[in-house]
């Protein structure tokens, strides 16, 4: 333990002696290691930390079947009846109408079961929280439960709102408690502003069709439980699956399949999928940024070894073995990390506080992320620099514990220099090859998103204003939301410099998909097989001209397709190729009910998902057959979309004062949110990438100007044999550059197969695109060639005498 | 009759290149006696500094045998190697090499920390060297604060406070001015006196006359063996 003291004295005393050394050290380690904080701590924050909740390992998230369905209120009560595995609780996200004054807003809220907080066995900031008692008579427990964040950002978190009433959907609910800070629902990233009893579904959302609370027929109870004690989560579902028998089997629910228990992950399954890929793999990118950034640390140590030599030397000769020499220089490049990791966690929480406002706006969902550092992103940063403070330390301490002593001891140069050369060299190639393929990935996303935007998405991208209402939430039969959005569309379309308007219910390219199944009227399906599905949204007439989609044979959804004529469809290109190999016009699908649906059109194929993406088959069927609680107006303008955005909530206003209009934005500002992955995927690859350019640049540069400084001998003598500033020049670019073109061999051969991986990310170049892979190429050539020509030039510059006679 | 400490016999050093293979060393008889106080002598490159490595296992000859304290050191391991030169060997060079990051206490204490030896025991060795050779005052100060002639007491208090079997001093005063020259040669014959074994590697007469024996080498030979003229200073 002295020893380890005395090393670790000795240590921090060479670091302070060498400040610049120290400086770019554990700068380089900062970078390296902020940067894989930050990713680490998204990573935690959404996949890893468990949730705030007593003994997170016991709950369980309930699904059924391969679709993972949801619960009939029904069936949710008769679950909880009839077993004693599982403490179960329901829930359900809604929109909410907030109303103050003569404002309406639209708010997110969560109906749950008596059991839910129970369940997740949480403490109340302030108040209580809602329990079996608020479960009890339908329509008679107005009280709510709010978030932190609302009692925050919306309630200027006065301590006396206990009591205070919410008007929500019209109706009064009296807040009853306030969540405790670190409770963000039990779904990281999406929470809740406000809880409400599921007691009071019909006025928290109501359903004009269907009475929730006792219907079997409307699955929309989301399930999750907590393990009784001594239970395991296989026996638990062994118990589920026999009540299946009784509760589920006669029932629709069984038809897809059984009940499952999942370990409660804290994220929803469909965002899950995507994260379990997108943070491991920025994670294994910022992996190599701070490879970079270690084998800069590992040449400067070696340069600092040579530089050392002689006290090495003499360590040796006092009886060093070489263990303890090594442990030395571990201890010095130990420290060294720790002192980057420090740095690095601080950059981390920056980079971390700039996040959230790199967000897209997300209307109807809050979401909230914890991305503080907490004891696993600590471990995390502290692993990683004592790992690489290790590895990337071991190599110049065994070559540095190997001295000539003779040579070294009598002050012969010769000493390390030429050992050291091979393994500086190999860390430049490295350097190079991995900033190479970082480069060239970041240059094909910046490329991408230049093309995106100029993509054709099969609509009208410029003059357009989108807004979504929804008169549900406030209780709107279906026949007075019919009468609403008809009389918002004529109120828009007599706005002047407005072209056309019509509603939809799903916008292109807003995220996720909706899909429907379909049969073919003749054609029928094989026993047992699912039906075929295709993308789907349910338009209002006018639409394809609103949106400047082009009906390339039949026509339009008119006035006359309503309920009681015939129903009928429009597809698009792909469906009518794909389905019936050409000639949709006149041919017919079947609906749940075998009703015949006619396609009386064919439209142009438009991304739906994702920019540039390959057209799947898609099915529109008009409004005025199906008809929708929540739509989105979109309004065509020959002027400036802009200033029409600005008109359109006085509008809602002037229909219904109480309303709430949501989403609202240009059609171009839609986009960018659409565009939201692209922009952030070039962002962190441009920043990673410049990252790993600068790290690699000062690389080359350290090892040019490290070589020179030894050959300054060398060059003098060339230079006093009449050697022009030209020749020495050329003679050293030319040795640098060969190192560099190794690297750069390595790296493009990299690049060409990381790229192929991110060919599904890219839309409108390739994935080899030649122009990215020759203009990263030659970026990194000229930066090499001015790291190398630096030094040569000021080598070349000195007086061939001074060079002499230093030596 | 005093020890053997050292026993050479038929040492050879060869260093090879790719085409020129180099005797530095041919035939070396040596044997020195615990409380000798021994001198080599001769012109540059004639191997003193040579000898000097094998004798403190820092080099192993080419040839020969050598038995150090009695027990062959051909087979040793580097690790052996490193253990005998800790404890058997003190070295003084030419050029100090102390280390400038440490202080003074820190570099006559750093071998004794190599040893393993309790913080305790080592204070009280390092303070006693130091006071040896005059330096107790300066522990706290960093080798550039000090004189050359001051970073080589300091040498010689490294190299004594592990109390070695034998010293081995290579020109110890080759970067020193001529007081401080004699000063130091002072000095290492006061630890002489006090019954160190110390072998010198000089190019200077004047210095090698310290010496109770000296050796002259030349091309790698010993050509000449004796006493020296000069018995006290």
């Amino acid at each position: 333990m002295t020893t380890f003291l005395l090393d670790l004295k000795h240590a921090l005393r060479g670091l302070l002696r060498s400040p610049g050394f120290t400086f770019l050290a554990v700068l380089s380690l900062a970078l390296g290691i902020g940067v894989n904080s930050a990713i680490f701590t998204a990573l935690n924050s959404v996949l890893l930390r468990p949730l705030p909740v007593n003994e997170p390992s016991k709950l369980v998230r309930v699904s059924m079947g391969p679709r993972d369905e949801s619960f009939s209120t029904p069936v949710f009560r008769e679950l909880v009846r009839n077993q004693s595995s599982v403490e179960l609780a329901a829930e359900c996200f809604m929109p909410l109408s907030w109303t103050q004054g003569d404002q309406s807003r639209q708010i997110t809220g969560s109906i749950i079961s008596g059991s839910y907080f129970p369940t997740l066995g949480i403490n109340p900031f302030m108040g209580r929280l809602l329990g079996p008692q608020d479960d009890q008579i339908p329509g008679g427990h107005p009280v709510a439960v709010v978030s932190q964040n609302f009692w925050k950002n919306h309630l200027a978190a006065d301590p006396a709102v206990l009591g205070h009433t919410l008007t929500l959907n019209g109706h009064p609910f009296t807040i009853v408690g306030i969540t405790a800070p670190s409770f963000h629902g039990d779904y990281v990233g999406m929470v809740p502003d406000l809880w409400v009893p599921l007691s009071m579904q019909a006025q928290a959302l109501p359903d004009p069709k269907n009475n929730r609370l006792e219907s079997r027929n409307v699955q929309w109870l989301q399930l999750f439980g907590r393990l009784r004690p001594g239970v395991k989560r296989p026996q638990a579902e062994q118990t589920l699956l026999a009540l299946e028998e009784g509760v589920l089997q006669k029932k629709r629910e069984a038809r897809d399949g059984h009940i499952q228990l999942a370990v409660m992950g804290s994220l929803p399954p469909e965002i899950l999928n995507v994260m379990n890929i997108l943070l491991p793999a920025l994670q294994l990118i910022v992996l190599m940024v701070l490879l970079i950034a270690c084998s800069n640390v590992a040449n400067l140590q070696l340069a600092r070894a040579v530089a050392r030599r002689q006290e090495v030397a003499m360590r040796v000769v006092l009886g060093a073995s070489r263990a303890q020499l090594v442990r030395q220089f571990i201890t010095e490049s130990g420290l060294l990390s720790i002192l980057g990791a420090t740095g690095g966690l601080a950059l981390g929480a920056l980079i971390m506080k700039a996040v959230p406002s790199l967000l897209p706006p997300a209307e109807g969902v809050n979401l909230v992320f914890d991305l503080s550092m907490d004891w696993r992103v600590v471990s995390f940063a502290l692993l990683l620099a004592l790992t690489t403070g290790i590895l990337f330390g071991l190599a110049p301490a065994l070559q540095a514990t190997r001295p000539d002593l003779v040579s070294v001891l009598k002050e012969d140069a010769a000493g390390l220099t030429v050992r050291t050369g091979l393994t500086r060299r190999i860390f430049v190639v490295a350097q190079v090859a991995l900033s190479l393929v970082l480069l060239v990935a970041s240059g094909l996303f910046l490329r991408s998103l230049g093309k995106a935007n100029s993509v054709d998405p099969g609509f009208e991208r410029s003059r357009m204003v989108l807004f979504s209402v929804n008169p549900r939430i406030m209780g709107y039969s279906q026949e007075r939301s019919t009468a609403l959005f008809e009389e918002i569309r004529q109120r828009a379309a007599a706005l002047p410099g407005v072209r056309s308007v019509a509603l939809g219910a799903f916008v292109p390219l807003r995220g996720g998909k909706t899909t429907t199944t379909y049969e073919v009227q003749g054609q029928d399906l094989p026993k047992g097989a699912q039906p075929p599905e295709a993308n789907f949204n349910q338009v209002g007439h006018g639409y394809f001209q609103t949106m400047g989609i082009p009906v390339l044979s039949g026509r339009e959804f008119m006035d006359t397709d309503v309920p009681g004529a015939p129903k009928v469809a429009i597809v698009n290109a792909t469906f009518e190729r794909k389905v019936f190999g050409g000639h949709a016009i006149g041919r017919r699908l079947v609906d749940d009910n075998k009703d015949p649906i006619e396609i009386v059109g064919v439209v142009r194929d438009v991304n739906t998902t994702s920019l540039g993406e390959l057209a799947d088959p898609m099915l529109y069927q008009p409004l005025s057959q199906n008809l929708r609680g929540d739509l989105t107006v979109h309004v065509a303008t020959s002027g400036d979309p802009a200033i029409l955005r600005g008109q359109m909530r006085d509008l809602v206003r002037g229909v219904d004062p109480y309303l709430p209009v949501n989403e609202l934005r240009t059609m171009q500002e839609h986009l960018r949110v659409a565009l939201f992955s692209a922009r952030i995927g070039a962002l962190l690859l441009g920043v990673f990438g410049t990252l790993a350019l600068i790290l690699a640049t000062t690389g080359v540069y350290g090892v040019m100007a490290y070589n020179v400084d030894q050959r300054k001998k060398e060059i003098g003598i060339r230079m006093a044999l009449g050697a022009q500033i030209r020749d020495v020049v050329r003679l050293i670019v030319s040795q640098g550059m060969r190192v560099v073109f190794v690297g750069l061999g390595i790296g493009l051969a990299l690049a060409w197969g990381v790229s192929r991986l991110l060919s599904s990310l890219l839309f409108g170049i390739a994935a080899t695109d030649p122009l990215t892979f020759a203009a990263i190429t030659s970026l990194l050539i000229a930066t090499a060639f001015l790291a190398c020509f630096i030094p040569a030039l000021r080598a070349a510059r000195r007086d061939p005498m001074t060079a002499l006679r230093n030596e | 009759m005093a020890k053997s400490l050292i026993n050479l016999t038929g040492i050879k050093k060869v260093f090879t290149t790719e085409e020129v293979e180099t005797h530095a060393l041919s035939d070396i008889h040596l044997d020195i006696k615990e409380g000798e106080y021994v001198s080599i002598e001769g012109p540059s490159g004639c191997g003193k500094s040579t000898l000097l490595a094998i004798l403190g296992l820092l080099d192993a000859p080419s040839g020969g045998s050598y038995e150090l304290n009695g027990k062959p050191v051909a087979q040793l391991t580097l690790s052996d190697r490193a253990r005998i030169r800790n404890r058997e060997i003190g070295f003084i060079f030419q050029s100090f090499n102390l280390i400038g990051d440490l202080t003074v206490f820190e570099n006559v204490e750093l071998p004794l920390v190599y040893r393993g030896m309790p913080s305790g025991e080592r204070r009280t060795r390092v303070m006693e060297a130091l006071e040896e050779v005059g330096m107790g005052h300066r522990a706290k100060h960093l080798p550039s604060q000090l004189s050359g002639g001051q970073q080589q007491r300091v040498a010689v208090a490294r190299a004594v406070g592990g109390r070695p079997s034998i010293l081995l001093a290579d020109e110890p005063t080759g970067n020193l001015d001529s007081t401080n020259g004699e000063a130091v040669m002072d000095l290492l014959k006061e630890l002489h006196r006090r019954g160190s074994t110390i072998c010198m590697v000089t190019h200077d007469p004047r210095f090698a006359n310290y010496a109770e024996r000296n050796i002259h080498l030349f091309d790698g030979r010993v050509i000449e063996e004796g006493n020296s003229s000069r018995r006290s200073a």
